[in-house]
């Protein structure tokens, strides 16, 4: 499926697993940012992946406590970066240059590089 | 009075000392006096059981309702009472807290043929049983968790590599030993997962069997009219299945009638 072809944006867009360039995974499309006008041809600006785009998405107390423990940090992928809307939304470029792998960066501070088998 | 089985040669070939005493007292009137209570715990001594070490099983077979069977298990000839009300066919066992509503005591089925060796056998293989299955459920919950919100996951991927779907599974095994630390009774625990389990079968059967129809995501692989009857059907069964869940539930008592 083309990236920039008629799509249904709930069915086909959003929830869907977010895969940069080197295939590592950078999310989920939490919620998508729209240009157009009604009326007028309407066209996918951004994803946006994290905490921050839940707003509308759950009950408003559950919404809260999604942010007192994930907080509010969101990121923005442009469009142009996508590269493939399929199964999964393929990226042209690395997590780390679009903010998606912030969280992943600083748990992995914690993780002991040893060990493993 | 009843002599359990293994009273002499079971107990000194396997170091796992078989004896018991059940009286009946409506056969023997009151608690014998205490010549005869000493000859008793004589006789129910298994040859060869050293004091501290062994596991003393009792076997009995034939107690009538409200018998009371005695636990000799050691030189200071220590005795507890069990009422053999329960069950006809009672395992009382050993000083260190062995009994047959804990699971690891059918490891002392291989003790008795095979002694120490078949004793250790059995623990490790029911060790390894259920670390196997603890790691697999912590990494299931992990799984579920990882791909629910996209992170890095995946069994061969080392810890600092998908360092969330790690944490994960670290925070749901801890919190599956908090819970059991509780001293919540693990069956009806276990229990109550099932049922819940069935209750949502329709929620997550329903958006798989959708998946599968769907031809725009299967292509030549969805389900054709045959599959696609078959699965409704099987969709209105768990449902069903799920609707009767609790009720049945609650009637038949949790399942113990």
């Amino acid at each position: 499926m083309s990236a920039l072809g008629h799509l249904k944006i709930v069915s086909q867009l959003l929830d869907l697993p977010i895969i940069d360039k080197d295939e590592r995974s950078c999310g989920i499309v939490d919620d998508v940012e729209l240009e157009g006008r009604p009326g007028k041809e309407m066209k996918v600006a951004a994803l946006l992946v994290g905490p921050g785009a839940y707003d509308g998405r759950m009950p408003a107390w559950l919404l809260w406590l999604t942010r007192q423990i994930a907080g509010d940090r969101m990121a923005r992928v442009p469009a142009d970066q996508i590269d493939e809307i399929g199964a999964v939304v393929k990226l042209k470029s690395c997590g780390e240059d679009l903010g998606l792998h912030q969280v992943e960066d600083k748990v992995r501070a914690w993780i002991p590089r040893k060990g493993a088998l | 009075m009843r002599q359990a089985k293994g009273d002499g040669d079971a107990g000194g070939a396997c170091e796992v000392g078989i004896g018991a005493v059940a009286r009946s007292p409506s056969a023997h009137g009151q608690r014998p006096e205490p010549d005869e209570e000493q000859e008793d715990r004589r006789r129910a001594q298994p040859a060869g059981l050293q004091p501290g070490l062994q596991i003393v099983v009792v076997d009995v077979v034939d107690v009538e309702l409200g018998d009371e069977v005695e636990r000799l298990d050691g030189p200071e000839h220590r005795v507890e009472r069990t009422d053999a009300r329960a069950d006809r066919q009672k395992l009382v066992s050993g000083p260190l807290n062995v009994g047959p509503e804990i699971p690891g005591t059918s490891a002392l089925e291989a003790a008795i043929p095979f002694g120490r060796v078949g004793l250790m056998l059995a623990l490790l293989g029911m060790l390894f049983a259920v670390a196997g299955a603890a790691v697999e459920t912590c990494m299931s919950n992990a799984y579920a968790v990882s791909q629910f919100f996209g992170w890095e996951w995946g069994r061969h991927a080392k810890p600092w590599e998908a360092p969330r779907f790690t944490l994960a599974w670290i925070a749901v095994m801890l919190l599956a030993l908090l819970i059991v630390l509780t001293g919540v009774d693990v069956m009806s625990l276990v229990e109550y997962a099932v049922l819940f389990s069935i209750i949502v079968l329709p929620l997550t059967y329903l958006p798989l069997m959708l998946l599968a129809n769907d031809k725009s995501y299967m292509r030549e692989h969805a389900n054709k009219w045959l599959a696609k009857g078959l699965g409704w059907l099987f969709f209105v069964i768990v449902t069903c299945a799920a609707i009767a869940a609790i009720p049945l539930y609650l009637l038949t008592s949790g399942g113990s009638g």
